[in-house]
């Protein structure tokens, strides 16, 4: 679809980079305020528009549309028009499914982190299993929360490498209970970062079912697993006491004060005494 | 690549160092001590993680009684060797060894280094800015609690505050205030601010670029993103405004008592920001609920900040404020205690002067204003939860997602 002319003079009206390449010198607020403003006013064929027009990472031809579309995109934020906000969502989301470049998906799944809502769910989920796109997804639906459990539960099962990374560290992000036997199973799985996200989430849900699975994790392990591990079993202690599951917490600080006893690990045998003092 | 040769015995570390007139101390940590550790070594171990820019001079801060056993920085691909040089902090942590860890990376790294060294029962001296967003300074704040362990910002402004005024914040006397503090300019807006047009190269062989982005984007690799010039990208840090505002406002912070709490409205001037390059700005008001206001003007893009005069901010102003009868409660009130450096705290165990939760309420600051610029409104915070209040997508600027595997 070719883009409109009165879009291309109304990107014109951005910033040119200056001598550094920067946006410091000759920079009109209001000239970039209205300009957007009419940018929005152009709607989903404009938003189109501006895909589009993107470029190649630090191009010339990316500059202008690139800040154009992020700035549209806050635009209607900061007028408060859900109607547009969604409409220029549901644009965003649909593209992300195109022939369209690494670089351009990764841009437009950033620009729905900053403003995307559930409309933007599916599209973003649908990325989880394509490598190179699978973190920036993974970010933008943690940012969005509502919907996203859902998303990366689908991934989960079928998630390889770096997708499967990313699909446990937004599950141990998000921490909702339907996560629970994912995260489990996570933590018993081959890759160690995937174990320790697993761990981290299940700490976070406040699964008072995770208590021994965390202790084991945490005994099982040596050196950045251990401390991590050892770190979640103090959070989900905290997490337990905190919602009044006090005998369940004071057997993960008994557990650690009877562990950990090599002289290096001493202030986490000090922290479960406090704790079970108080 | 130069380091420094430590070998220090446990007597000569007893002897004590000098660290400069701001934090002379003697440096003895707890296991050396006997301070409720065992001495694991006749040795004090510490580590420098991120070697550029800042790393060795802030690492000199330890004095000649800390043994340098690991450098860590990404750019040592070529030559890590896992026992002295190392790309991977995590390594590093893992060694029993070292008992306190200087932070020098990007700011984008302060708090997940800061926060995995304190889980490991290290003590951490972290180069300001504290860190890249609201949620990490919180989580560093209870992971200095949690694991009771000593950590400092490499910003010494408080040390040298007025403890009068101080004093009449912290005696709960003063209800209300309306007190208003400009700070106009310094803050290197145009110099630390990042490219919009910018030339892609392949990632120089020494360098671990995905170690190097860490928890923020995987992005294609642009020469002006390392090295010095990385404040102004958001990935890493917050532009001018982040990186030299902590030095600015940490003697008025402790000064005016703003390290206890946090602002409730925050208004902003500035143009629609960039979403990847810090720009410029004009100024950014912050308001307390006590009727404080802290204003931030950057001197370097548009008109020149007019809204408010500054006001009732000596100690003269703010006692006329208090009635005769407050002011004798005040003569009766002990001074605020002295701030220890943080060769004082790892010795006593005591919170340092610059601790992460005083450190987190001033980064808190900083952050807020590069939030409502951002996002191009006013925003009103919650100074308890820690949240923006009825704006989801400005609270996604508190707690940034990270990529995996990293995580507060």
């Amino acid at each position: 679809m070719a883009v409109p002319e009165r879009l291309k003079q109304l990107v014109d009206q951005m910033p040119d980079p200056d001598e550094r390449r920067m946006y410091c010198t000759n920079i009109d607020k209001e000239k970039i305020e209205a300009a957007i403003a009419q940018i929005a006013k152009g709607g989903k064929q404009y938003i189109l528009g501006l895909i589009d027009m993107l470029g190649a990472p630090g191009s010339r031809e990316d500059v202008k549309p690139h800040y154009a579309l992020h700035c549209v995109i806050n635009y209607t934020l900061v007028t408060k028009n859900e109607t547009m906000r969604k409409e220029f969502c549901e644009v965003l989301a649909q593209e992300l499914s195109s022939n369209r470049s690494q670089y351009i998906r990764s841009f437009l799944c950033q620009c729905l982190q900053w403003a995307g809502r559930e409309e933007a769910v599916p599209a973003l989920g649908k990325l989880l299993s394509e490598e190179g796109l699978s973190d920036w997804a993974s970010m933008a639906l943690v940012a969005i929360r509502k919907g996203a459990t859902d998303q990366f539960l689908k991934a989960w099962p079928t998630s390889k490498g770096r997708c499967r990374l990313d699909v446990i560290h937004g599950l141990a992000e998000l921490a909702e209970p339907a996560a629970a036997a994912a995260l489990k199973e996570a933590l018993n799985g081959p890759d160690r970062e995937v174990r320790i996200a697993g761990g981290a989430g299940l700490a976070k849900l406040a699964d008072p079912s995770a208590v021994y699975l965390l202790l084991g994790a945490a005994d099982r392990s040596s050196g950045w697993e251990r401390i991590q591990q050892t770190k979640h079993c103090v959070v989900l202690a905290e997490k337990l006491a905190a919602a009044g599951r006090k005998a369940e917490a004071a057997r993960i600080y008994q557990h650690l004060q009877k562990t950990r006893t090599d002289p290096t690990e001493k202030y986490i045998r000090e922290l479960a005494e406090k704790a079970l003092a108080s | 690549m130069e380091r420094p040769a430590f070998h220090t015995t446990r007597r000569k570390f007893l002897q004590g160092t000098t660290v400069g007139a701001a934090f002379m101390a003697t440096i003895v940590p707890r296991n050396v001590l006997g301070m409720g550790e065992e001495p694991p070594s006749e040795t004090v171990g510490a580590a420098l993680i991120g070697c550029g820019g800042r790393g060795g001079g802030t690492f000199s801060a330890l004095g000649k009684g800390a043994r340098r056993l690991a450098d860590c920085d990404v750019k040592f691909k070529s030559i890590a060797d896992d026992k002295k040089i190392y790309t991977d902090y995590r390594k590093v942590l893992e060694r029993k060894d070292i008992d306190i860890v200087v932070v020098a990376t990007h700011p984008g790294w302060h708090a997940l280094i800061s926060i995995a060294a304190m889980e490991a029962g290290k003590d951490v001296l972290c180069e300001k800015p504290l860190c890249r967003f609201i949620a990490e300074g919180r989580a560093m704040a209870d992971a200095e609690k949690r694991f009771g362990r000593i950590f400092q910002i490499g910003t010494y402004g408080r040390f040298g505050g007025n403890r009068k005024i101080r004093k009449i914040f912290d005696s709960g006397l003063l209800k209300q205030c309306d007190t208003v503090l400009i700070q106009r300019g310094g803050v290197k807006v145009k110099e630390w601010s990042g490219m919009v047009e910018y030339n892609v190269t392949p990632v120089p062989d020494s360098l671990d670029w995905d170690m190097y982005c860490g928890p923020a984007p995987l992005r294609p690799f642009n020469r002006h993103r390392v090295g010095g010039t990385h404040r102004g990208y958001w990935d890493y840090e917050g532009g001018g405004l982040a990186d030299m505002k902590h030095h600015q406002l940490d003697g008025p912070a402790y000064t005016y008592a703003r390290d206890k709490t946090a602002p409730v409205e925050v208004i902003p001037y500035a143009p629609p920001m960039h979403p990847e390059a810090c720009m410029v700005w004009g100024w950014v008001e912050l308001k307390y609920a006590d009727g404080f206001t802290l204003v931030f003007a950057s001197n370097e893009w548009g008109p020149p900040y007019d809204r408010l005069n500054e006001k009732n901010t000596s100690e003269s102003d703010l006692l006329n404020m208090l009635s005769a009868e407050d002011r004798k409660k005040l003569d009766q009130m002990p001074d605020p205690p002295k701030l220890l450096s943080f060769l004082e705290a790892v010795k006593t165990r005591q919170p340092a002067g610059g601790n992460a939760e005083v450190s987190h309420r001033v980064a808190t600051c900083y952050h807020l204003a590069n939030i409502a610029m951002r996002c191009g409104r006013p925003i009103k915070f919650d100074p308890v939860k820690e949240e923006i209040i009825g704006d989801e997508e400005a609270n996604r600027l508190v707690y940034q997602p990270m990529r995996a595997p990293w995580r507060l």
